[in-house]
């Protein structure tokens, strides 16, 4: 009886846990860049129990011997879905829209000290990007974009950003005055567009940006800011910067909305909860049982 | 003492036991390719009660004896629960888009006769546990692990046709009916092939064992056989599908409340066989 208990219980659990993405995916409805996590369900080991003590008197018998009782149900994984989000167009010459199996780069400073200047590189696919006081291009948590040598891109004062692509799968920047189109400087470099060749290992780590596990950087991801050790990191990994036969484009004034379809997350969320009721129901009924076999006694 | 208070007790522990198949049936109700469990009672073997020192002669041999025993009738001393069956009919499919998703159809495989009976065949995937046993799985909800092979969700790396674990490096890979996996190349009208899913199928499924985690344990006699190989094997595999788990939410439930009222009636009757006993104290006490 114990038994149907923690069945039911295990079984409740993952749907609460279902339930748990399900509101995170709708939360992010409105959150630029933003992938939608999908739960999927595992079914929890099986006990066998050998209840017949002879075969002989075991006639009609389909299955091999003994019972296979399951003990319910568990949350198999939380598949990330890298499917397109919605075009937003916004005209902002800061606002890029990645195309394809790709992500930016920023830099993350792991602490507010600014003697402590560690730091870890992080990808995410928001292009909501501004520049700071100096004219560096920032992210909206003020952490650093990255060009293709993991170097911040500085704007120039009265110059304008423009990401270009020459037809060689590499996004160039270059810096033009608004004032007078053929003022342009040229520095001749790329932004860092990064392609993950399997990006179900990426970690969530909040404000939809993705780290690499540990076990695919050297010192835990934290890495030296004189060092040139990030291309070790990253290829040696399995993010490495864009490559042949990866489709991908880049847009500028334009961002790239959520994934999440709210009419598909609302019914797998009543699918859900009705299930999460069905299995208090069980509870319910277990519990009477358990009842029952109190009241033996009269 | 009273035969009927044990019958009543067992009838109890059958029904617990039986509860216990259906909470796990319905805590499985989202899981991809779970088939439900049946449990299946059966009465205890029957037991033959005599009459000892019987007042009536019986004749052996010509003489008369009286005061032996004399054979009154069978009698059950319960029940138990035999087996639970797992039931491998079709689960519904449903779309998810998602690549890594591969939905096995075989609801339209014939019946052939397995042990005497006409049992439908199935078909199943075949996976390595990290152990390196070889085991089944109808769960086709699938994801890269860290060297970007191909594994199930608890961790089990899916076969090709060889008995290798599948490598795949490029997220765009199809699944045909077949069981080939391709994946793009430069030319965009040519696809490399990478490897051929192995899809096994039994004749008689019931032989399948569970062992959790959703996979199987092959306990038949013969060898199960390559599905794409065999002749008039109807069945698909469509990519982008999830097959999901055959436990009906309302037969479970009304199963459940079943097993409840038959809970309480056992208990009923053991009842009434305590207050019988309870009499007999009353007659007894000066």
């Amino acid at each position: 009886m114990n038994t149907s208990y923690l069945n039911t219980l295990a079984g409740m659990h993952a749907f609460q846990h279902k339930m748990d993405v399900i509101s995170h995916n709708v939360a992010n409805l409105n959150t630029d860049g933003y992938k939608r996590r999908e739960a999927t369900f595992s079914a929890l080991f099986t006990r066998e129990l050998q209840n017949q003590s002879d075969a002989n008197r075991e006639e009609g018998r389909v299955t091999p011997f003994g019972i296979r009782a399951g003990s319910g149900a568990r949350l198999g994984m939380t598949r990330l879905d890298l499917t397109p989000g919605v075009v937003r167009d916004t005209g902002i010459s800061t606002h890029l829209l990645l195309e394809g199996p790709v992500f930016f780069m920023t830099r993350h400073n792991l602490s507010d000290d600014p003697a402590n200047r560690e730091y870890e590189f992080r990808l995410t696919r928001n292009g909501a990007f501004k520049l700071d006081a100096y004219g560096y291009l920032v992210d909206d948590q003020g952490d650093y974009v990255l060009d293709a040598q993991q170097d911040p891109v500085q704007v120039p004062a009265g110059y304008e950003l423009h990401v270009m692509n020459r037809g060689d799968g590499q996004a160039y920047i270059q810096f033009v005055n608004p004032k007078d189109p053929l003022d342009v400087i040229d520095p001749n470099v790329q932004l860092g567009i990064y392609y993950v060749q399997n990006p179900q290992i990426l970690k969530s780590v909040g404000n939809h940006q993705f780290t690499l596990p540990d076990e695919f950087l050297d010192e835990a991801g934290q890495v030296d800011p004189a060092g040139n050790e990030y291309i070790d990191i990253l290829t040696g990994g399995n993010a490495v910067v864009a490559v042949e036969g990866v489709e991908w484009g880049i847009h500028q004034g334009k961002l790239e909305g959520s994934n999440v379809d709210l009419t598909k997350e609302m019914t797998d969320l009543l699918e859900t909860q009705r299930t999460f009721q069905m299995s208090s129901r069980a509870l319910y009924i277990t519990d009477q049982m358990i009842g029952i076999a109190n009241n033996l006694r009269g | 003492m009273l035969r009927g208070a044990y019958s009543a007790i067992s009838g109890m522990i059958a029904q617990d036991r039986r509860q216990e198949a259906l909470t796990n049936n319905l805590s499985n109700i989202h899981t991809p390719g779970y088939k439900r469990d049946d449990a299946v009672m059966r009465s205890f073997p029957e037991y033959l009660l005599q009459r000892i020192r019987d007042q009536e002669q019986i004749t052996v041999n010509g003489k008369t004896m009286p005061g032996q025993p004399v054979k009154i009738g069978a009698l059950s001393h319960g029940v138990y629960t035999q087996e639970l069956i797992p039931y491998f009919s079709q689960g519904d499919l449903v779309e998810t888009g998602n690549p890594f998703d591969v939905a096995i159809y075989d609801a339209e495989l014939l019946p052939q006769e397995a042990d005497g009976r006409l049992v439908k065949p199935s078909l199943f995937f075949t996976v390595q546990t990290r152990d390196g046993d070889v085991r089944y799985t109808r769960n086709g909800n699938w994801t890269l692990d860290n060297e970007n092979k191909l594994v199930t969700a608890e961790g089990h790396l899916v076969l090709n046709e060889n008995g290798e674990p599948i490598q795949i490096e490029n997220q765009n890979f199809t699944v045909d009916a077949d069981g080939v996996i391709r994946v793009p190349t430069d030319d965009p009208n040519v696809q490399e092939e990478v490897a051929r899913l192995a899809l096994i199928g039994v004749n008689n499924p019931l032989l399948m064992v569970k062992e959790g985690n959703n996979v199987y344990r092959w306990e038949g006699a013969e060898e199960p056989f390559n599905a794409f190989i065999a002749q008039d094997a109807k069945f698909e595999l469509r990519q982008g599908y999830q097959e999901r788990s055959n436990v009906d939410p309302t037969q479970t439930i009304a199963d459940m409340m079943q097993v409840l009222r038959l809970y309480e009636a056992n208990q009923k009757t053991f009842q009434a066989y305590d207050r019988t006993l309870q009499n007999l104290n009353e007659i007894g006490r000066l």
